[in-house]
């Protein structure tokens, strides 16, 4: 006890900070929120047109990464999720298309669509 | 409290962005995408044969701007959902900033976006059971 007093040894007095990781926001940030309903976004509009989902798998993905900087969550995750499965929903349609798509124009134009 | 007012606030200002967005494609749309682009069916549901999770989103669109609530609903669920959860948002946060300090800005909570998928989840499993299982088409 009298080396302690001697030697000014502070340690034992610090109290121990265990505040420091509650205090983060437990509140996704508004990137990732946005990320999450551009994947979505490019889900559901990715099985229509491939481009849609090729350009708002990107734009999710960028929002993603941008939102998941400072700090994760949930939803940022989410939305990277389903980012990338817009844009891989989106490659997957344009390589169907390259396999099936002259067998598929014609099947469209034997139906009475015109191109 | 100060961190999630600037959460309300991001999503505000992001709102603005989506709705700018919104109006410009469909004034793209209308004046010269609308003559260009090819009339074709829905691919997924032609070469598939189900439905995509998107199905019936633009017909539901279409009916919300022409005030049919019921048929939007029908449509696609997601779509007036979202309109309500956004518009509510929007003009609640919008009349607040605005100077109606009475009106409170409505909070975001995680939940919409849970339901939202939900909603996709629920609609395109049903209307696919409806198909195959007893062939009744939308």
């Amino acid at each position: 006890m009298d080396e302690q007093n001697n030697y000014q040894d502070n340690t034992a007095y610090v109290p121990y900070q265990t505040t420091v990781v509650e205090e983060r926001s437990n509140k996704a940030n508004g990137l990732q929120i946005a990320s999450l309903v551009v994947g979505i976004c490019a889900i559901v509009l990715g099985c229509c047109w491939a481009y849609f989902g090729l350009i708002l798998g990107i734009i999710g993905i960028v929002l993603a990464v941008l939102g998941n900087k400072n700090g994760k969550h949930g939803i940022g995750t989410a939305g990277l999720v389903c980012s990338i499965v817009g844009l891989a929903l989106g490659v997957i349609w344009i390589i169907l298309a390259a396999i099936f798509g002259a067998a598929a124009m014609q099947m469209l134009q034997e139906m009475g669509y015109s191109f | 409290m100060k961190k999630e007012k600037e959460l309300e606030d991001q999503l505000f200002d992001i709102g603005l962005v989506f709705l700018f967005v919104f109006i410009v494609i469909v004034v793209f749309y209308k004046s010269i995408l609308k003559s260009v682009i090819y009339v074709r069916p829905c691919l997924f549901s032609t070469f598939l044969g189900i439905y995509c999770p998107g199905c019936g989103g633009t017909r539901a669109i279409d009916a919300l701007f022409h005030g049919h609530f019921i048929k939007a609903l029908w449509y696609h669920p997601l779509v007036p959902y979202a309109a309500m959860i956004y518009g509510g948002f929007m003009i609640s946060h919008a009349l607040n900033r605005l100077g109606i300090k009475k009106v409170k800005g409505w909070k975001f909570h995680n939940w919409y976006l849970y339901v939202a998928v939900g909603i996709i989840a629920v609609n395109f499993i049903l209307k696919n059971l409806l198909r195959i299982g007893f062939g009744i088409m939308m």
